[in-house]
């Protein structure tokens, strides 16, 4: 027995004193956190050495960066903070592409690393990476923890700045000998309270703005759903009359079966919506951040438009876009503020015949769009889905064609159950997110739609699936082809196809070598039959859809242009 | 706090801040590492600090309404302790 053990003669049980590796399980608990997503190695041995002893569940994935978009999925799905742990060296390098993705989206991460022995660092050791180092450009904060009685109070300072104001990625790479040495303080200092929303003068004004607007939008963003306000958004619409619109990652955040919605905006967006914007004289844009992709050329962005910029990183506010009003505050309370300064203001704005206007101007792509619902591809594969399971459905989206097909055609009711990867577009992203995303709602439906280029970045995860038994459906949408590369090659360079045709399994047999069911459905194959199937189906199921290799998204605005030179059919 | 400004020419102003981070090289690290992140126009830098705290005196050139954007981005890191205008500048003409 060394000095620090202390004998509880009563029972005649050794205590020993906590250790590093406890300390970090108990953070983890005070946190409430259910779930890990992580993968073992050297240098984060003593954490799995006291993981068993904690009440903490541990999903043990094929690869780091699966752990990173399923913490990341699961972030996404519940609003909690998401867990990921791997070990030094490769496995922190393995988790960048995860911990960048959840920085450009804004989501709340919390990774933590293994790392060499501190009298080791420094020193090109084995699996040693300056992870802290390395992270520091897409995370909000990375802590590398040298001393053991901080790292208690640092874990729990990690997961408050991951969630608070602006939510993202927070590193805490640990050195093994911090892991096992012992701890005592137990402190934690809480950080300082987050800023009140700027008092009522500009949201004044900004209610002033949406009551004398003609033609007004509201563009909602991802803000939205991280502050939990759709409902704020559904009553601001509601009492105003006013349209509203959203960027890719704020689709669900409003239903799009409610008649004041139009749409998505953007590169890919519907082109009734790019016009909408070109057309209005407001913009009510909150908690989104005016992404390239939704501006295109900024100096020709909503021309006409007196722009209202709600958003809780008060950073953002000016970066893209100038503002007439810059309001930086949480969506909920700004738009709770709003509404209580339009509470004496006539029920409706007057507004009636510009949604008119809009009305008349959708009219054309909605019948396009429905005839092309009867042809056997992508549009009628996403409207299968959708009946199916009548809408109540978790749709996680990876990166490229089928994400645009998805968002512009699946039709989402359910509040926050579109999933993707918006900022960054990280193809392989949709399979890992979506375990997240199964584990936080065991009995919802979680479908996945991805192309044959992402889906293969990370289908050794289908392991994991299958493991804990994940309910998940797949839906590929396989082209050979790296398919939006291969439509910018088409487009831009001259049909030059290089490199962009693709191969991969046959996913049916793979499916099966991994004790999965799976279905290749070939073109003018009965889809509603296959998806039925694979609803029937016990745990995952892999549907393979070939579809027309050279199917582009339309429209486009081209990269920089504006909506004036949208591409909107094979002819335009 | 808004930054001390010092001259213009056009719509470009040079502005003048000072930051105070807690000390030790990760939060140096961090910050500069946020000057590059976000492209910050810093055509001055100044650094002085001890193992307690780090002194930044950060030259901006950039309109105002830019460098308010990025005294707002510095105030929300976790590192900094207090960003304004570099002590003995009374003045803030951006307050007036």
């Amino acid at each position: 027995m060394d000095g620090r053990t202390v004998e509880n003669t009563a029972r005649n049980i050794e205590y020993k004193p906590r250790t590093g590796s406890e300390a970090m399980c108990e953070a983890l608990l005070d946190e409430g956190v259910e779930y890990l997503f992580g993968y073992p190695g050297g240098a984060i041995m003593p954490f799995y050495d006291a993981l068993p002893d904690y009440p903490l569940k541990h999903v043990l994935v094929r690869h780091e960066q699966a752990a990173a978009h399923a913490a990341d999925g699961y972030a996404r799905a519940t609003g909690k903070v998401g867990v990921c742990v791997a070990t030094s060296g490769p496995g922190a390098t393995n988790l960048v592409t995860g911990l960048a993705t959840a920085q450009m989206d804004s989501v709340p991460l919390v990774a933590i690393t293994g790392q060499v022995g501190r009298p080791a660092l420094g020193k090109d050791s084995f699996q040693e990476t300056n992870v802290m180092g390395m992270t520091l450009p897409f995370t909000k904060h990375s802590f590398l923890v040298e001393d053991p009685d901080e790292l208690y109070p640092t874990m729990r300072r990690a997961f408050e700045i991951a969630r608070s104001g602006r939510p993202g990625p927070v590193l805490v790479d640990v050195p093994k000998d911090v892991q096992f040495a012992a701890c005592d303080h137990n402190g934690y200092r809480r950080l300082r309270e987050a800023d009140e929303p700027l008092a009522s003068p500009a949201l004044e004004r900004a209610a002033m703005l949406l009551r004398n607007a003609k033609r007004p939008l509201i563009l909602a963003g991802h803000g939205v759903t991280l502050a939990g306000a759709e409902m704020e958004l559904r009553l601001l619409a509601e009492r105003t009359g006013i349209p509203v619109v959203t960027t890719l990652l704020g689709i669900s955040a409003f239903p799009d079966d409610h008649p004041l919605y139009l749409g998505w905006p953007g590169m890919h967006g519907m082109a009734s919506v790019n016009r909408a914007i070109d057309r209005s004289d407001l913009l009510f844009a909150v908690g989104m951040r005016f992404d390239d992709r939704i501006t295109g050329a900024v100096d020709r962005f909503a021309p006409n438009a007196k722009i209202v910029h709600i958003d809780v990183d008060a950073s953002e506010l000016g970066k893209i876009v100038e503002p007439t009003v810059g309001i930086a505050a949480d969506a909920k309370l700004a738009m709770r503020t709003v509404l209580g300064h339009l509470e004496e203001a006539p029920a409706e704005s007057g507004c009636g015949e510009w949604r008119e206007e809009l009305a008349r101007s959708q009219e054309p792509e909605k019948k396009r769009r429905e005839g092309a619902r009867d042809e056997y591809g992508p549009i009628r594969i996403m409207d299968a889905i959708k009946k199916a399971t009548d809408g109540d459905v978790r749709l996680v989206t990876d990166v490229g064609q089928h994400q645009m097909w998805a968002a512009q055609f699946f039709e989402f009711t359910k509040k926050n159950s579109h999933i993707t990867s918006g900022g960054l577009g990280t193809m392989g992203f949709a399979l890992p997110a979506a375990m997240g995303v199964a584990f936080a709602y065991p009995d919802d439906a979680v479908w996945v739609v991805a192309g044959d280029g992402g889906f293969q970045m990370n289908l050794q995860e289908l392991a994991t699936i299958r493991d804990f038994g994940l309910n998940i459906k797949v839906a590929i949408m396989n082209n050979g082809y790296l398919g939006m590369v291969r439509q910018w090659q088409q487009f831009f360079h001259n049909r030059r196809y290089s490199e962009t045709p693709i191969t991969g399994p046959r996913y049916e047999e793979m499916a099966a070598a991994y004790g999965l069911a799976g279905r290749t459905v070939e073109p003018g194959g009965d889809i509603e039959g296959a998806i039925k199937w694979a609803q029937n189906q016990e745990g995952c199921t892999i549907l393979d859809f070939h579809i027309d290799p050279e199917a582009n998204v339309y429209p486009m605005i081209p990269s920089g242009m504006s909506v004036h030179e949208m591409i909107e059919d094979d002819g335009a | 706090m808004a930054p001390s400004t010092i001259g213009s020419a056009g719509s470009m102003t040079t502005s003048k801040l000072e930051i105070r981070l807690a000390g030790g090289i990760y939060p140096l690290n961090r910050f500069l590492m946020t000057l590059q992140n976000k492209r910050v126009p810093a055509s001055g830098i100044q650094v002085d600090g001890d193992s307690e705290a780090s002194r930044i005196i950060l030259t901006l050139d950039c309109p105002e309404e830019t460098a308010r954007r990025y005294t707002a981005l510095f105030s929300s890191m976790e590192d900094v302790e207090e960003v304004g205008p570099p002590a003995g500048d009374t003045a803030d003409p951006l307050d007036r």
